[in-house]
């Protein structure tokens, strides 16, 4: 069964028209399915943009924006990671220190922050395979 | 019938420890088996619990990602089962959490496995004892299945995924480093 299609119209103006037509010769195909591929991935980055912000402020869990946006949770999921890892790092080495603090454990710190070492090198590892 | 002793306790700071004689039914909610698949406990979760899931789980994980497509995989294979509540009790939050809260409401003997701080304090409201993936790594702890460093790794990755909460991760860090002070005195 082929995929169901939705046809919106758009105008451009003189100059626009001819870019849009250039770059998609360029890419090598029609203008509509040029239009059709920027408008999805325009859309995908904004809404993308949009669950971090609703993620972060806790107004809405990943499958609530799942639901709302028709983009894969899991996507949803690499894309806030990718945002706010570093911050979020952070924090966990903090809480940890406060803990060993705490606790008068200072190799539970050193044990986080060989933890939080090898995910990093996980992490390098990753982006490089 | 395997006989196992495991500590665990749930994300509210009540401590409501249990000790699991058989393999117990848990349900879950994307989240939980997104962060259990990026933290490297999909093994485990498979040894410690029957696993059923909610459809609308199912279909928020798709084949396209490695964690969904594991999911697939073991349910294609019968280790996971698919299962619906027949009453929508809850008609908050989104498909999936709706779907494992249901069937956990359902199954009250059930472990419900969630890692959204909303929906899990919604579900400790009706009674329901959810645990988070960090405690749940924590419970590795407890029980000797993963070392110190092991499971400061395990929370380490769920920390640099930053979709669970930093109060999820804290909670299990407490009671990681409770059971190291106890341990060294």
């Amino acid at each position: 069964m082929g995929t169901k299609l939705k046809t919106v119209s758009v105008r451009l103006e003189d100059r626009a028209g001819a870019r849009v037509s250039k770059a998609a010769a360029l890419a090598r195909q029609s203008k509509g399915a040029f239009l059709a591929r920027a408008g999805e991935e325009a859309a995908r980055s904004l809404l993308l943009a949009w669950a971090v912000q609703r993620h972060a402020s806790g107004e809405a869990s990943l499958s609530e924006l799942a639901a709302e946006t028709g983009v894969p949770i899991e996507a949803i999921s690499e894309h806030l990671s990718g945002q706010r890892s570093e911050e979020a790092t952070r924090m966990y080495l903090a809480s940890a220190r406060r803990l060993a603090e705490a606790l008068k454990t200072p190799a539970f710190y050193a044990e986080a922050k060989r933890a939080v070492k090898a995910v990093r090198k996980e992490g390098v590892r990753d982006e490089s395979e | 019938m395997r006989l196992r002793s495991s500590g665990g306790s749930f994300t509210s700071g009540r401590d409501r420890g249990y000790n699991q004689l058989v393999r117990q039914n848990a349900t879950l909610d994307s989240s939980f088996w997104i962060h259990a698949a990026v933290s490297d406990v999909i093994g485990q979760l498979l040894e410690d619990f029957d696993l059923s899931v909610a459809s609308a789980v199912g279909d928020e994980l798709t084949e396209d990602y490695a964690s969904g497509a594991l999911l697939h995989g073991l349910v294609r294979e019968g280790r996971i089962l698919v299962r619906n509540a027949e009453t929508e009790t809850i008609d908050r939050f989104g498909p999936g959490e709706r779907g494992a809260i249901n069937l956990a409401i359902e199954n009250r003997g059930w472990v419900l496995l969630m890692d959204d701080l909303r929906p899990v304090r919604a579900a400790e409201e009706m009674g329901l004892a959810p645990v988070s993936s960090p405690v749940y790594a924590a419970s590795l702890y407890r029980r000797g299945g993963r070392n110190e460093r092991a499971v400061l790794t395990v929370l380490a990755r769920l920390a640099a995924r930053s979709t669970v909460s930093p109060q999820l991760i804290d909670l299990a860090l407490n009671q990681i480093g409770q059971m190291t002070k106890e341990g060294s005195d």
